[in-house]
Formats: C-alpha cells, structure tokens, sequence
C-alpha cells in the first residue's frame, strides 16, 4: 500500500529531523551495547532482587498484619514441644481440633525470632520479597528474555500490593514455580521438569492452605490437554507436534495430590484448606474477599498486565488452550477476589514473557550457557544488600514501640498487671496479637478459621457490628473481660447505650484499645 | 446432507433469522421487567420532579431546586432533555407510561447495539450473539436512566467512525455537530464522545508522524482519514456542545465531577465492578477477547487499543461506565471483513413490522404475569421506597425540615415537595466532600454536631440503618411510625 492510497500525505523528513533520528539512533545503539553487558545485567538483577527489601527495611511494613503473631506464638510452642498441633492451642476451644496448615513456616519462624527477636518479622519479608523477585523474573522468561523479563517482574512486584511476611507468600512463590515448569515442559515437550511438581506439593501443602490453587493448576491443565486430544481426534486441530503423553500428565497430577496427603493431618487437610480459604464465612464478612477496588494503581497495572497479555496470544495467533483457560480461569478469580489478584499475574507476565521470547533476537543470550559465576556474583550481591539493610532495620526496642502504636499492648499490659480475672472477649483483628502478648488468657477468637467453624466466626461479626446481641453468642456469657479497638461500633454500644452501660464497666481506655469488666 | 449442513441452511433462512431477533428481544424486555429497574432507580424521581419544574416553569433550573441543604447553590439540569419526556410521559400515562419509558429505553439500547454490529459485520448471526452478550454486559449495570441515550448515541458515534475509516470517506462524519448537539442536552457523558473523537485524531496523527520519521509502522493500522477536516469536525463537535441552555458550563460540571473522589467509594453506581454477578464476568470475558482479537489481527489499530485500554480503565474505576469499555469491545469483535456473501440480510418494512409486532404481542402476554400493571407497578414502588411513612407525613403535616436518608431523596422530592430534602442523588449540586459526609454520617458514627440533623424535625430513615438504631436511644428524637421499610422520628 502506497502513501497516497493510505492517505498519508507527510512530506519527506527534513534534514534536521534526519539528523535527529540518526543520533538517536547512535545513543540507541550505545544503550544497547551497554545493556547488553553482563555487569550491567547482573547489576540490574541485584537491583530487582534486592530493591523491594530494601524498600522493605526502610519503611518496615510487616507489622500491618496481625497474623503474624499467631505464627509466631505457634512457632514458638513447635519448637518447645517438639510437635505439630492438634487442638485449638491458646483459644477458649482448647479441645477443638485444629489443623495447622503452615507449621512448617510457623516452626521456622519461631526459630528465627529465637535468634533475632521483633527483627526476625521484616527480615522474614524481606527473604520474600527477594523470592518473588526472583520467581516473577524467571516465570516472565527469564535470562532468555532479560530486559522484558526485568520489566515485567518489576511490574509483577508492583501489582503484588502491600505483601506480608506470612505463608500465602509461599502460595505466590511456588505456583510461579509449577506454572514455570509446565510451560517449559509443554515447550521443550520433555517430561523431566514436571517430575519436581511432587516434591514441590509436598512441600506447598506443609506451608500454606492455598496449596489448592496449585491442585486447581494442574486441573487446568489436564483439562486444556483433554479438549486438545479431543479436538485432535475430531480434526478440528490437525497439530503434529510431538506432545507429552498425556497419560503421563494424569500419572504427575496423581503423585502430586498423594503428596499433598502426605501432611500430619493426613486426608483431612484437602476439605479444611478449602473452608479455610474459601469458605462462605470468608465471603461475607472480610473485605479483601470482595472484588478489588480499582482505587489504587496496582489493579490497574494488574489489568493492564491481562490485557497486554490476551494481546500478546493474539500477536501470537496462538491457540493454545491451556494458556487461554489459565488467563480466563485465573482472571476470573482474581477480579473476584482480591486477596487473590495475584494469581493473574503470574500467568500474565509468563504469557508476555513467552510472547517476546518468540521475537527477541537469539543473539541477545548468546554466551549465556549457564548461571556459573554470574550467579556467584549475584548471590553474593543480594546477600550484600540483604546484610546491608537488616544491619539498619531498627533495634528490637524501635520495633517494639512501633508495635505498640499498632496494637493493643499497653491494655494486655493492664489486664496482666492488674490480674484481671479472664475469659477475654476480643475482637477478631487481635486474636493474633493476644495469643502473642497474653498467651495465658486464651483467646475468644483469632484467625484460624478452620478451629472455630463458620458458624462461629459468623455470630462473633453479626455480634461485633451490632447485627446480633451479645447474649447468644456461644460462651459470651461467661467472659468477664472484653477488649476492643476504641473505634469499634460495639465499643461504643456497650459504653453508652445504657442498658449496656449497666452491665459492663469501663476499666481501661487509650487510644487503640478499651478494656471492660463485667460488673 | 450432513447435518451441520441442515443447521447451516436453517440459520441462513430468514424467517429463523426474524424469530432469533424476536426472541432477543423478548428475552431482554422480560429481564426488564422482571428487574423492576425502571421504577426502582432512587435518582428516576428526582429526574421526573425536575422535568416538572422545568415544564411548569418554561425555564431551566440554576440552582438546587428542590434541595433545602443547597437550595442556593448553582446547579445544571444537564439532562434537561431527558427530564421533560419523563415529565410528559408521566402526565400523559402516569407511572405506567414511565415504566414504558423504561423499557422502550433499555430496549432500544439492545436494538441500536445490534443495528451498529451488523452494519460493520454484516453478519447476522455474530450480531445476534455480540448483542446478546454485550446487553448483560452494560446494559443491566444501571437502571435506564439519561445514560442510556449516551450509550446509543456513543454506540452510533463509534460505529460512523470506524465504517468512515474502513471506507476511508469522511462525509459519513459531518453528522457529527449535529450529534453532539442532541447528545449534550440530554446527558454530560458526552464529554466520553468528544474524547473519543479527539482520541481518534490523535492516534491518526501519532501514526502518522511516525511514519513521518521514518519509523518502521508496518504493524499499527494506518487511518486514511485527513486530519484537518476531522479537527474541524472536532471543532465543530465542541461549538455544538455548547448549544444547549447552559452553554459552556456543561464543561465546568464536567470539570467538577472528574474532580470528586469521596463520592466514588461510598455512592454504589459509582464503585468498581463487585463480580458477584455474572454480567460482570461477561464484560471481563468481552474484554479479554476483543484484546486478543486486535492481536490476532495483521495490522493492531492504535485506535482501537488505546480506546479499550482507556474504556476498560474507566469502566473498572466504575461499574456505571462499563458500556463505555463494552460498546469499543463489541464493535471491534464486529469490525471484520465483510465478505460477499454477507451481504444479507435485509429485513424488509413488512418483516421488521411482523417481527415488533409478535415481539410485543409476546412481551405484553408475559409483562402481565410479571407485575407490570399499574396496580404491580404501584405495588413495586411501595416496596421500595418509604410510600406508607411519606403518607403519614403527609396526614400528620409535623413541622421539618426533614432529614431524609440519601437512597430516598429523589423520591421524596417527587412525592413529599412541600418537604425540601437534605440530600439527593445529585452529587454535582451537593459536592463530593458534602455526600461522602453525608454517607458516612448514616453509617452511625455519631449523631450530633451535624447541622443537618439537628435542624431537623423530621427525620425519615431505612429501618435498618444504624443510625435509625441510634437515634431510638437518642432522647431528641421520638420514634413516631415505624413499619417494614422505614422509622420516622420527630424532634422533641
């Protein structure tokens, strides 16, 4: 087509447009040749390891959540006891059962706080926040693909919003990490990275509840490899390429769930994960359960990375059904719930970093045989960094008056010091924290969903937002002591609607927490 | 004759083609109906009042009218237009021929949808399926209301554009001033048109210059539209937008709404997509597949994806914009080569009658086994909103002013005018900060130190608000009626 058939109309370049382009052009080529050196890319890979812990070490966020007390304190009694829990440990349903899906982690973490005290917390996130990095970077293609494999791992870390050193962080991690292995596997048509699915499943379901989104994965998968065969044998799609068998798909899919039995709690950890991360109390009462908000910029950056995604399959024309049923799938869930936004980004950026593997010039990685040295470099440049930024996280004393600004700690310190008499009626936020600061009055509720039930978990909020009387909620009325956030609706309920006021007593108030007896 | 040849030759009939419309169509007016949400929107009321006012005073309105907190404050009937046919109607048929308007509304939403799909595809069976999905994708997010003429008139809008550049002859365009002139009287999003418009202009001339630096622009679509007569149709767009009762102030609400902030994390409409419902995933899956689709062409038109992305932006930013992402998705999935044989077909006057005939015919058989009587229609708005608490007012006449909650504003100032309210749905006259105040002062956070409500003499609340619960501990007021929708409380 013509530039008069088109209607393009723009007379030729002028000189000094001319001109201009060429030394673009010049400092063009000059950026490449310097991208293109290996110092550079090790410095930039260090840069994307390390920078979220740093950013991590300066700002210190890994108190924003009160989980992590729980697995601290449970941690702590793991390495004491020598054993796995069983039973509601620390809470009014002290023989209750509980499965304790992270107790690999919380053991871990106990160790680590035995050694390095309140610090332990943020250096735990920023251990994760390197791992991300580092899964991010090698599911958008890695060395393969290096400077869009940079970007969109970048990207990836800002999507990720406000991550807390707790176990879902593993979640992230190894389904990057399975996602990884099949797409190569599917790619190369060898069979030998999905032999490490098992072990990972193992590993996954000693970790975290949300190992079940691993399970869902390789559903997707054998799904997408049913419908493939079934087109195949219609002639719908008259592919020849070789393929993995898929007997042998069904054969890795198996081993990986037996590995996910092979836990302390045996069978019974499938159902319970389920209700522990899915379960319909989950839906009505926490928030980040909702869909996300698109008030801040990471859902947008998120959508962005699913639509350049989608785009990206198009410019590929490609018509692979695992990967259109994992973006679909996995966009489903994340727009739905946005604890689990994550979940698209992961297929995202390895669908983009695919995409530009197909076009990137080979030349780019020739040399590049093998991590050898350069990853000697590079380790030792993240741990530099790693070092550099715990020696200036704050002292254990700081952190501890940065809790306190936070948490309730100056009421536990009331209700201990003045012997109140227990049980203790608190709010679900700080069951964690209590289970911490006061390990000898159990908690009358905390995040482990799977001990209390939905129907409890569901009564306690009706409760706390006024929706239910106090009265018949299970064991409410034998608790003598309630602790509160100062904001809460029901705090202000029992302090001044008189009728409420009759029964309980003011004893405690500060600007976090209020402390009532009952009289 | 295999049978997927059977089921081809059927699909090409035209009388399967009409009774596949005809069910479309029935299809959509029964979820109308049944939705209710003709007559359930909270902002109808105060639309139809202000058409009212609008008659009765031959003029437009300046200042919050209506309103008692801001009755001296400027405000714009952008939706004039819109305003007076619901007022006419309403005094032609009553709530009858408001309902009516409602889903001859909706309805024709679907039918320009369609109409706009198959003149750029030119087949009908594709349309078929981009209406059906495309009407769950945006039209059931609001209730039918002024934005429901900027979703066909942007629809139109988009479809001339993208059929002038596909026949590269502009002329189709010179329509365009005259569009925006009607489009502005009856809704302010016509600013998402005008910026379409310039969007277009500017991913031409982006192309173009590019190509001009002799940059390698094989892979973007070049438009073969000039430049400078679309500027000054542009232009033109802007002057006309500007012929309207309220001349260039439109722009200053437009101004004033992009500004607000608190508004869109407490107003329903005004937040992101929930994804609890399936039209939702419907507008996700659209989208997801029109981006693949421009991927999969040859050549990716910067138009178009710069267009989508923008439109997918906004409409998560706010479920009440999702058709603006929707309508670009839909006809870039219709925007195909049209081959020969897709010519057809054309519904003859006699076909097309037939066919709205049967429709109605089908629609009315059902409409009346789904409330839409005057006595159901009656029946639905006393379910909704507080008909039984306003009529004792009414009988009692206490002194106010009333404090009213804020769902139930546009009809109280519909229903009980010798009341002016707090507040209503009209953000732009009572400001952002004043609304999410407003909001967060019901949650029941506190109840004093508010003007508003210790003006009051009245104060008409949800019966489950929490500051309904509060106020029955509040020795001010005295809960004075109380039935299943609402409590009435007045003043000590």
């Amino acid at each position: 087509m013509t530039r008069a058939e088109t209607g393009i109309r723009g007379s030729p370049p002028a000189a000094s447009t001319r001109a201009l382009v060429e030394k673009g052009a010049r400092v063009f080529g000059f950026l490449q040749v310097v991208l293109q050196a290996r110092t550079s890319r090790l410095l930039v890979l260090v840069l994307l390891l390390t920078t979220g812990a740093v950013w991590e070490a300066w700002k210190v966020s890994a108190f924003s959540s009160d989980e992590i007390w729980c697995h601290l304190r449970i941690g702590t009694w793991i390495l004491h006891n020598h054993a796995v829990p069983r039973t509601g440990l620390f809470s009014q349903f002290a023989s209750s059962r509980w499965i304790d899906f992270s107790w690999i982690y919380d053991a871990f973490c106990g160790a680590v706080y035995a050694q390095l005290g309140l610090r332990a917390v943020p250096l735990l996130l920023m251990m994760f926040r390197v791992a991300l990095a580092a899964v991010t970077f090698v599911v958008a293609g890695g060395r393969h693909n290096f400077w869009w494999a940079v970007a969109l791992a970048a990207l990836a870390q800002f999507a990720f919003f406000n991550p807390q050193p707790l176990p879902n962080l593993f979640s992230i991690c190894f389904l990057g990490l399975a996602l990884h292995w099949i797409l190569e596997a599917r790619r190369r048509n060898e069979l030998t990275r999905l032999l490490l699915l098992p072990p990972l499943f193992w590993l996954w379901a000693n970790l975290d509840a949300q190992f079940v989104l691993g399970l869902l994965l390789l559903l997707t998968l054998l799904f997408a490899e049913i419908i493939e065969e079934t087109l195949r044998l219609v002639g719908i799609c008259k592919t020849d390429l070789p393929r993995i068998p898929l007997a042998h798909l069904v054969a890795i899919a198996a081993a990986c769930v037996i590995a996910t039995i092979i836990t302390p709690y045996f069978i019974h950890l499938i159902p319970a994960a389920l209700q522990s991360a899915y379960g319909p109390v989950l839906f009505k009462n926490f928030a980040y359960m909702a869909a996300m908000s698109f008030r801040q910029p990471q859902p947008f950056v998120l959508a962005l990375l699913l639509f350049s995604a989608c785009l990206a399959l198009g410019r590929q024309h490609s018509h692979d059904i695992f990967k259109i049923v994992l973006l679909v799938l996995w966009a489903a869930l994340a727009f739905r719930i946005q604890r689990d936004n994550w979940t698209i980004v992961l297929p995202s950026i390895a669908v983009i970093g695919e995409a530009f593997r197909a076009h990137s010039d080979e030349r780019v990685v020739v040399g590049y045989r093998g991590w050898g040295r350069e990853g000697l470099y590079l380790g030792a440049g993240v741990a530099l960094v790693l070092a550099l930024s715990f020696i200036f996280l704050p002292t254990n004393p700081r952190l501890e008056t940065r809790v306190e600004s936070v948490f309730p700690a100056k009421a536990c310190d009331y209700i201990r010091n003045n012997h109140l008499a227990g049980p203790v009626f608190n709010d679900y936020g700080w069951g964690g924290y209590l289970m911490w600061r006061l390990p000898e009055y159990p908690v009358s509720i905390d995040e482990r969903l799977n001990l209390y039930g939905d129907e409890f978990t569901d009564a306690h909020f009706e409760v706390v937002m006024g929706k239910r009387k106090m009265e018949t909620l299970p064991g409410f009325a034998s608790q003598r002591v309630i602790l509160l956030p100062v904001k809460l609706s029901m705090a202000k309920a029992l302090t001044t609607i008189p009728l409420l006021h009759q029964q309980f007593r003011e004893v405690y108030r500060d600007s976090i927490a209020i402390v009532l007896v009952r009289r | 004759m295999s049978t997927v040849q059977e089921v081809e030759q059927l699909a090409h009939r035209q009388i399967v083609k009409l009774g596949a419309l005809g069910v479309l169509f029935a299809l959509f007016s029964i979820t109308i109906l049944l939705g209710k949400g003709y007559i359930v929107d909270p902002d109808i009321w105060w639309h139809l009042k202000v058409g009212d006012w609008i008659v009765q005073h031959q003029a437009v309105p300046l200042v919050g009218i209506l309103s008692r907190t801001a009755a001296t404050r400027p405000w714009v009937a952008y939706s004039w237009g819109f305003e007076v046919i619901l007022s006419r109607l309403y005094a032609w048929l009553g709530l009858m021929g408001f309902a009516y308007f409602g889903v001859v509304l909706s309805l024709l939403v679907s039918i320009v949808l369609f109409g706009t799909c198959f003149a750029l595809s030119r087949r009908f069976w594709l349309s078929w399926l981009l209406t059906l999905l495309g009407t769950f994708a945006y039209v059931y997010a609001v209730y039918p209301r002024p934005v429901f003429l900027s979703m066909m008139l942007f629809n139109l809008m988009l479809c001339l554009l993208l059929k002038a550049q596909r026949s590269r002859r502009i002329e189709a365009l010179y329509c365009f001033p005259l569009l925006f002139a009607i489009w502005a009287n009856f809704h302010i999003q016509f600013v998402y048109g005008l910026a379409t418009l310039g969007l277009y202009i500017i991913a031409t001339a982006a192309v173009r210059l590019l190509s001009g630096l002799s940059i390698d622009v094989s892979a973007l679509r070049p438009s073969s539209l000039p430049l400078s007569r679309l500027s000054a149709i542009f232009a033109a767009s802007v002057v006309a937008c500007c012929i309207n009762p309220y001349s260039y102030r439109l722009f200053i609400v437009v101004v004033g709404y992009a500004r607000a902030t608190q508004t869109y994390s407490v107003i329903q409409e005004l937040q992101s997509p929930d994804f609890n419902s399936l039209t939702c995933f419907v507008f996700l899956a659209i989208a997801m597949t029109a981006f693949y689709v421009q991927g999969f062409r040859k050549q990716i038109d910067l138009f178009q994806l710069s267009l989508m992305v923008i439109g997918c932006l906004c409409a998560f930013r706010t479920v009440r914009d999702a058709w603006f992402a929707a309508i670009p998705a839909i006809l870039l999935l219709a925007d195909v080569t049209v081959r020969p044989t897709d010519q057809g077909p054309v519904f003859t006057f006699v076909e097309l009658g037939s066919l709205a005939s049967a429709t109605a015919v089908l629609v009315f058989l059902l409409a009346i086994n789904t409330g839409f009587t005057a006595r159901g229609v009656d029946y639905s708005v006393s379910m909704e909103f507080p008909v039984d608490a306003a009529n004792f007012l009414r009988r009692i006449e206490p002194p106010g002013p009333i404090y009213n909650d804020f769902d139930w504003g546009g009809f109280l100032t519909w229903y009980l005018p010798q009341y002016p309210v707090s507040i209503d749905g009209r953000n732009d006259l009572y400001g952002d900060k004043f609304v999410a105040d407003y909001v967060t002062f019901n949650s029941g956070d506190r109840t004093d130190g508010d003007l508003r409500l210790d003006e009051a003499g009245i104060v008409l609340l949800k019966k489950n608000a929490l500051l309904a619960k509060l106020l029955k501990q509040d020795p001010r007021f005295r809960c004075v009626y109380e039935d299943g929708l609402a409590d009435v409380f007045l003043r000590n």
